[in-house]
């Protein structure tokens, strides 16, 4: 059952790749296409270009994105043992989001993301900014019990560094604000096919970290004193799990903005799909769907078809909220809420 | 001779530095036999059990497992020695039954703690000796406290552990359960070679089933074997105010109640004699054992006819429970 359930979301993650290549604002016959992908030349320059040098860089940047935001939402609300948990609700990407900010808009626009040095000094400002938040709520979470308050406390935070931004707005340059502002929509276009290996590799390796924690988040499905019983080192396993969700989000966020819902909802998501809580399951289905929704998000955000483009964050709330609405709603009838 | 596995000595419990009381605690857990913890709310029941299981660690003394320190224990060794069933709410309602027993053997499984099949056939068995196994496809959200509860000990059988320890097993079942639940343990204890610690505030169910008692209060830590500690009156530690007192004869849990008047009972049915104590108790009469100074005199003639003689030497006869409470609760 689980098996054909993975062999389906595959072949519908293929599907997505290939649709996500295939389909833009400018046509170019489907057979070209496959000619620039599979000769990596054409004698039309400007297809060549538009494949090589937007569309597929777009399409794995979702891709990872999608798998990221995921699997660090999943993180969030195992360890946390809250099922409205994730990155963006916790503060952790508003915190990346604030670390960007200070890049970008006290350099004045100077250090965007189109050059170098300013999407290298945008992505040390994110994961700084993530980390700073998620050591926060880790003082916080020994400070309060109570799993809702935490959520609340978390917000707070996620505020604050809003307000933070938001005094920084105030004072920037108008350059600063733009090229911030357009960021903050959320855009899968941000990363070019030269910074996209930098990016798969950070990628990976958060991703990576998460398979070394399949077996203690399912024993800290227990609580914290079941897990340490059963031989788990909750210190280092916080470690790990806060390593592995900070470079995640905040990768991510660098890259291609404060992304909303999608590592809130796509847990819930493949738990509705895959009806366990099992992480050895439940950690890959994750994933896979997380690239899934990604891949949708941004085949969604081409609609206008006149050349422009939808901010992602514009359709991430639609997929997203319902979903939470319906967990909510049917909480009782769905087995992995208590 | 009896083995100790656990010896805790000068023992002073609490959370984050800081005591539940400045009493030592001194305690020998014997091997293979039932332990029973007994306390009333607030005394330190949880945190005993949490720091012998070292999940909270003691503010000083010695805690040696087979005469080795605990702290020389690794984690890993540790989650073979001791198992736990606690009071903490589980998140895991997304498992199946088979899923969440599985867990006990993480101490053993490799990375990815994939079972193989001697796991399996671990978890399968621990799961028919809880009496689970038409449920162990369901999910844990699905069960009622008493299956959850099995479960959770089944988690503990397949850990493989000599020493389980359980914080409140029974709290929050209905009596059926709870007794399932107990004699459980007892089985596990008397045929199984595990020594069980448990805490519970069913007394009556305790003094059962336990081989030895532990008692805590807020002036330390009393242990014995259980019939020693019952002959001794030592069972009356447990409540923390005069109210109430352990009744060896019933073994019950009698409530003190204030006696204004006295009462002399004729009877020779056990059961109405029973029954008419415990109303007359409750109406504020004192049972005398010798027929001289009474208020009343009750002659129970059959067990539903009565005849109530009071001081001044006035008969009346009474039929039923109802009127004869209304009776003797007047004043007569």
């Amino acid at each position: 059952m689980q098996k054909k359930l993975f062999i389906l979301l595959s072949i519908l993650l293929i599907i997505l790749i290939l649709l996500n290549i295939l389909i833009g604002s400018v046509k170019i016959p489907i057979s070209e296409i496959f000619k620039i992908l599979i000769y990596k030349s054409n004698e039309n320059q400007t297809w060549q270009i538009i494949i090589m040098q937007s569309r597929v860089p777009q399409c794995i940047t979702a891709l990872f994105c999608g798998a990221s935001l995921s699997i660090s939402g999943l993180l969030l609300q195992t360890s946390f043992h809250n099922p409205l948990a994730g990155p963006s609700i916790l503060g952790i990407t508003t915190g990346a989001s604030l670390g960007v900010a200070i890049v970008t808009l006290i350099s004045g626009g100077v250090l965007s993301m189109g050059t170098f040095s300013g999407w290298s000094f945008s992505i040390i400002g994110a994961i700084l900014g993530a980390f700073v938040v998620m050591f926060i709520i880790l003082i916080l979470s020994n400070l309060i019990k109570n799993n809702i308050m935490l959520l609340i406390a978390g917000m707070m935070v996620g505020y604050v560094a809003s307000s933070v931004i938001s005094l920084l707005n105030f004072y920037a340059t108008s350059e600063g604000v733009h090229s911030y502002t357009i960021w903050g929509m959320g855009n899968f276009g941000g990363v070019s096919l030269s910074q996209l290996p930098l990016f798969v590799i950070v990628n990976v390796i958060g991703l990576l970290l998460s398979i070394f924690l399949i077996k203690p988040l399912n024993a800290m499905l227990l609580g914290e004193n079941y897990a340490q019983n059963l031989g788990i080192n909750i210190k280092r396993i916080r470690n790990i799990l806060l390593l592995s969700t900070g470079i995640l989000s905040a990768i991510v966020t660098a890259y291609c903005g404060p992304i909303s819902f999608i590592g809130l909802a796509v847990p819930h998501i493949s738990r509705l799909i895959f009806k366990t809580q099992n992480h050895n399951i439940i950690l890959p289905a994750t994933m896979i769907c997380g690239a899934i929704i990604a891949l949708i998000c941004n085949l969604l955000s081409i609609v206008p078809s006149d050349g422009g483009i939808l901010p992602i964050n514009a359709i991430t709330p639609i997929i997203g909220a319902p979903i939470i609405i319906y967990v909510i709603i049917n909480q009782r009838k769905i087995q992995y809420f208590n | 001779m009896n083995e100790f596995i656990i010896c805790g000595k000068n023992i002073l419990i609490g959370y984050e530095k800081k005591p539940i009381s400045y009493n030592l605690l001194n305690f020998n857990l014997i091997k293979n036999k039932l332990t029973v913890l007994l306390g009333s709310n607030g005394v330190g029941k949880s945190t005993l059990i949490k720091t012998i299981s070292q999940l909270l660690p003691k503010i000083s003394g010695d805690i040696k497992i087979y005469n080795k320190n605990i702290e020389e224990f690794s984690q890993e060794e540790l989650s073979k020695t001791i198992s736990v069933v606690l009071t903490d709410k589980i998140s895991a309602g997304g498992l199946t039954v088979e899923e969440l027993v599985s867990l006990g053997r993480q101490p053993y499984t490799g990375f990815l703690g994939k079972l193989s099949l001697n796991d399996k056939l671990l978890v399968t068995n621990a799961i028919n000796s809880v009496k689970l196994s038409h449920k162990s496809n369901s999910f844990v959200a699905n069960l009622s406290d008493g299956e959850k509860q099995k479960a959770l000990i089944a988690k503990a059988l397949v850990q493989e552990t000599e020493i389980i320890i359980l914080d409140e097993p029974t709290a929050f079942l209905d009596i059926s359960a709870k007794v399932e639940i107990l004699n459980l343990l007892r089985d596990l204890a008397q045929n199984h070679n595990k020594t069980i610690l448990l805490s519970t505030h069913d007394i009556e169910y305790a003094l059962k089933i336990a081989d030895y008692l532990w008692i805590i209060n807020n002036d330390g830590l009393f242990c014995g074997q259980t019939e020693d500690m019952i002959l001794s009156g030592k069972i009356d530690l447990i409540f923390n105010n005069n109210l109430l007192k352990y009744n060896i004869l019933t073994n019950t849990i009698e409530n003190k109640f204030q006696f204004k008047k006295t009462a002399f009972l004729e009877c020779n049915d056990d059961i109405v004699k029973i029954l008419i104590t415990n109303l007359l108790k409750r109406n504020g009469y004192k049972i005398l054992a010798k027929k001289n100074d009474y208020d009343i005199l009750i002659i129970v003639m059959s067990n539903n006819c009565f005849i109530i003689k009071n001081r001044l030497g006035e008969v009346r006869e009474i039929e039923g429970f109802e009127e004869f409470e209304k009776v003797v609760s007047s004043n007569i």
